[in-house]
């Protein structure tokens, strides 16, 4: 089953409630009115019984009916009569209407009833009374009397007179045709009231909706090329408020994911350009002519250089995207930290008296430290290449082992002289490729990755690294190692 | 023709100096932007080769400065920056060309030559009478005949054909072809020229270059 939309689960859920509302309150109203119309048309029956039975009267000559001021027209018609039979216990016919000719009609023993019934008589739905009464006794002359016969009853007993059963009945096609018309009534009204029900909650939900809508249209206009947008939606409800903020959040922080891969690569791209152009115009130049051995040899020398420059980057360009891929395993060991320094030290010393760097030691008497070999030996070359590389000729250079620290943390040290760096660019320092100087340290070739590989590293071994610089001060870097577990 | 060669990565800037002054040019090479701008307050270059990304004074700066003094130098950006907004900085700034790295050698040099074209208003094979200089070849013709020239007598010829008709001083001559690390000798370029004559005037052809006395010399039809 397709997912169903917000706006269609939204409209079904309220023609449902609305179809069970208007259900319940046309049958409610529906079954009121039925009653109350049933009620009148009892009472209505009641009271005509009533009126017929006080025309049976008893005289001196008998039981007499006399409908004289009665309007009995409803049982003379030909549509629809009434049905009126008076009989007497006796089983005397006293009066039948000429619709009522066939039907037959057995007087009840039980005296001074009034019964209600419903019938069906030749297709008619009737309602009918029956009412069995003793019927009213009109003596001109009460001094004929027996004397303590007061009331009718005792009277009719002595005189014999014979109880009256009288039976009413009245067509209700009619009213059955007016509660019919009323529920269909009731039918389209609600019908109809819901049908305007639902297109106004139509509108009203498809209105809500829209800032939802263009939500979703914005979303489909993303992708890594368009990062720079923004979701903006007008009038958006409370609800997604916080969605479109968390977007633009996520939005803002890929667009910067992005523009530093793209940095990256404009960079690793930058660095390598600026070699490979030497490497090919010192081959080309050196074949666009016959030339002696010595320039060809000297030729190749230069280019050889070329090329341990344009290893040494792809090897750290490698090694900075293995450690920030996570692909480097860190294991914990003892290690000398004196040993790691004076070892790496040693690749370092000729390009240090070359410069006449004034390199000052200061290690303490505890070097050993609790941590990954391979990581803090990569740390510490990059550390030092960097010191010794960025120092201006004639520099200082201070290599210090300080510590433990409170923390039980012992303290690598290495300050330069003469930092190029204010302190407020040493944080872009840290991300990946950058430089001191706008331009490269002249000649050397070197990408600003040493101190990005060191950020990683000690992210990895999980020891706190602190770079602090001076604009022709001191350019610090400190690595705290631990001691212990 | 003289150029100020600034590029900070010593291999190219070194293989560039040699290969420029192989195909004939008068090269400064120089490491920074301030070294740079101090050439240029010296000297008349007729072309500058920029690289952006410089210690001290950067690419851009030097642009300024040259675009400030009116500097008469074409200049072509070599550089590894190859966004777009570089480009167009450059070019705005007053570049006249931008050539991104690495780059063949050879495409270098055909720009330079572009450049020098578009500096003097030649077209890109200078006459004079029936003396044809091909400076994409550096081949010269005298009617049929092809001369053989060393590449300082085709420099001189060159910085003279380039302003073929008018008086070019020794003095002018000296800038054209001579870079900063030569020692100026008093009577070098009247020895090239006589060389140069000499070879020009093989086989009975007229004379083409004359001596202004006092002046200088100047390259045209008798």
């Amino acid at each position: 089953m397709p997912p169903r939309s917000l706006r269609a689960r939204l409209l079904l859920g309220i023609a449902a409630a609305l179809l069970a509302v208007f259900s319940a309150a046309g049958l409610t109203l529906d079954q009121g009115v039925r009653r109350s119309v049933q009620e009148q048309v009892d009472r209505e029956l009641r009271g005509k019984a009533i009126l017929l039975a006080s025309a049976v009267e008893v005289t001196k000559t008998g039981l007499d009916v006399s409908f004289a001021d009665l309007d009995m027209r409803e049982f003379e018609t030909d549509a629809d009569p009434s049905l009126l039979v008076i009989t007497s216990s006796a089983g005397e016919s006293l009066y039948r209407s000429p619709s009522a000719e066939s039907l037959e009609v057995h007087a009840r023993d039980t005296q001074g009833s009034l019964d209600l019934s419903s019938l069906d008589l030749a297709g008619h739905r009737l309602r009918a009374v029956e009412v069995s009464f003793a019927p009213r006794l009109d003596l001109t002359d009460e001094d004929d009397l027996p004397v303590g016969l007061a009331d009718s009853a005792a009277i009719a007993q002595s005189l014999r007179i014979p109880w009256i059963h009288l039976f009413l009945a009245r067509d209700i096609a009619s009213v059955d045709h007016l509660l019919a018309r009323l529920r269909l009534a009731l039918i389209l009204i609600g019908g109809a009231a819901a049908l305007v029900a639902l297109v106004l909650m139509g509108t009203v939900i498809g209105r809500s909706l829209q800032p939802v809508d263009e939500l979703t249209k914005q979303i489909a206009g993303l992708d890594e090329a368009h990062l720079a947008k923004r979701v903006e939606v007008r009038h958006a409800p409370q609800e997604i408020g916080p969605v479109i903020d968390q977007l633009n959040n996520l939005l803002a922080q890929l667009e910067a994911a992005f523009e530093r891969e793209r940095t990256f690569s404009a960079d690793i791209a930058h660095e390598l350009r600026t070699p490979l152009a030497g490497l090919q115009t010192t081959l080309e130049v050196t074949l666009a002519r016959d030339r002696p051995p010595e320039e060809y040899r000297e030729a190749l020398h230069d280019a050889l250089g070329i090329v341990g420059q344009l290893r040494h980057l792809i090897l750290r360009l490698l090694e900075l995207a293995r450690l920030e891929a996570g692909l480097v395993p860190v294991s914990e060991e003892r290690i000398d930290l004196r040993d790691s320094l004076t070892a790496t030290w040693r690749h370092l010393e000729k390009c240090a008296r070359e410069r006449r760097l004034d390199v000052v030691w200061e290690l303490g008497s505890d070097t050993f430290v609790l941590t990954d070999r391979a990581l803090v030996e990569s740390a510490i070359r990059n550390i030092l290449d960097n010191a010794v590389a960025h120092v201006p000729p004639d520099g200082r250079v201070e290599i210090a082992i300080r510590g433990p620290d409170s923390g039980a943390l012992l303290h690598l040290r290495v300050a330069s002289s003469g930092s190029t760096v204010p302190a407020e660019t040493v944080p872009i320092l840290l991300d990946r490729l950058t430089r001191r100087d706008p331009a490269r340290n002249a000649s050397e070739g070197h990408a600003g990755l040493g101190l990005a590989i060191v950020r990683r590293i000690a992210e990895a071994i999980g020891a706190p690294l602190s770079v602090t610089s001076e604009l022709g001060g001191d350019f610090v870097v400190d690595l705290a190692l631990r001691t212990r577990r | 023709m003289r150029v100020l060669l600034v590029e900070d990565y010593t291999p190219l800037r070194k293989s560039l100096t040699k290969g420029l002054r192989e195909t004939g040019y008068a090269v400064d090479p120089v490491a920074d932007g301030t070294e740079a701008i101090e050439y240029l307050n010296a000297s008349d270059y007729d072309l500058v080769v920029l690289d952006l990304m410089l210690p001290g004074i950067d690419g851009f700066g030097v642009l300024h400065h040259l675009r400030d003094r009116h500097h008469p130098a074409r200049v072509l950006i070599l550089t590894a920056r190859d966004h777009v907004e570089d480009r167009v900085r450059g070019l705005d700034l007053g570049a006249d060309d931008y050539l991104v790295k690495p780059f063949a050698f050879e495409e270098l040099t055909a720009r330079l030559r572009a450049l020098l074209r578009r500096k003097y208003e030649t077209e890109p094979t200078l006459q004079v009478g029936d003396l044809v200089i091909d400076p994409t070849a550096r081949v010269v013709r005298r009617g049929d005949r092809r001369i053989d020239l060393t590449a300082r007598e085709y420099a001189i010829l060159e910085a003279l054909a380039m302003r073929a008709g008018s008086i070019v001083t020794r003095e002018e001559i000296w800038e054209r072809i001579y870079d900063f690390r030569e020692e100026r000798g008093s009577n070098v370029i009247d020895v090239y020229v006589g060389y140069l004559r000499k070879k020009l005037e093989a086989n009975g052809g007229s004379r083409l270059l004359h001596t202004r006395r006092g002046l200088g010399y100047t390259l045209e039809e008798s």
